[in-house]
């Protein structure tokens, strides 16, 4: 973009703030359904009538099988991991939310998210070739 | 940072093993990859990130509602189809009845 090919391109935040504050590019709007700190000044595309929720979500997984008693420790350390300080300023500092949902929440979410995302691929008649 | 505290080394290797952080995108949808959900237990959720649509500080269009009364075809710049900024801007672009063109930026360099 920077070089003038395009209008317009979809990036992280993180990514861009450097060329905001270099006067460099401007943020239109953004996917999530709710505005986020750092760029508080940002419009969700929800506001401007536009029903889009688009997000980069991570969590854990382990592969399917392993002893209950190992997921239960994982779940506590990494939840233990998201009260600390230093974490919770590195998500801070980096345009994230912590999001230290259960794991039934994690399965319904992914769920929704592939349910969704599956629709809009069929909408837009994307295949493995394009 | 992400670090697992024990004083079982053999359970620590274990964990590490077992231990994986994946992302379940579009391209499993589209057949790229042959595992599910089905094949993964959840433990826990960390953390989501925003994803913004951004422009060239002296374009015409400072709001989306300009781009909505584009005189020409808006050119969005994606890496790949399979991946959420093509997903969110074609979605955005077809909801908003805004013509536009996809031009390819190879090497996952948006900018």
């Amino acid at each position: 973009m920077l070089r003038q090919h395009v209008d317009v391109v979809t990036a992280h935040p993180g990514k861009l703030i450097p060329y905001i504050k270099s006067g460099e590019l401007l943020l239109l709007n953004i996917f999530s359904s709710e505005r986020f700190d750092l760029i508080s000044d940002v419009p969700t595309f929800k506001e401007q009538g536009y029903d889009l929720d688009f997000s980069v979500w991570k969590f854990i997984l382990v592969p399917k099988g392993v002893d209950p008693e190992i997921v239960k420790i994982l779940y506590d350390k990494f939840y233990a991991l998201m009260q600390d300080l230093e974490f919770t300023e590195f998500t801070k500092n980096n345009n994230l939310k912590m999001n230290p949902i259960s794991d039934e929440e994690v399965r319904e979410n992914l769920i929704n998210q592939i349910r969704a995302i599956g629709e809009i691929i069929d909408v837009l008649g994307l295949t493995t070739n394009n | 940072m992400l670090g697992i505290e024990t004083n079982e080394e053999s359970f620590v290797d274990k964990i590490i093993a077992l231990l994986c952080i994946i992302k379940i995108g579009s391209g499993g949808l589209m057949g790229k990859v042959s595992y599910s959900l089905d094949d993964f237990e959840t433990v826990i959720g960390l953390s989501y990130e925003s994803i913004v649509l951004a422009t060239k500080a002296n374009s015409d269009y400072k709001s989306s509602a300009n781009l909505k009364n584009a005189k020409e075809i808006i050119k969005y710049g994606s890496s790949g189809t399979r991946g959420l900024p093509h997903l969110s801007q074609a979605t955005f672009f077809r909801k908003a009845g805004i013509e536009a063109t996809r031009y390819l930026i190879t090497g996952g360099e948006h900018l």
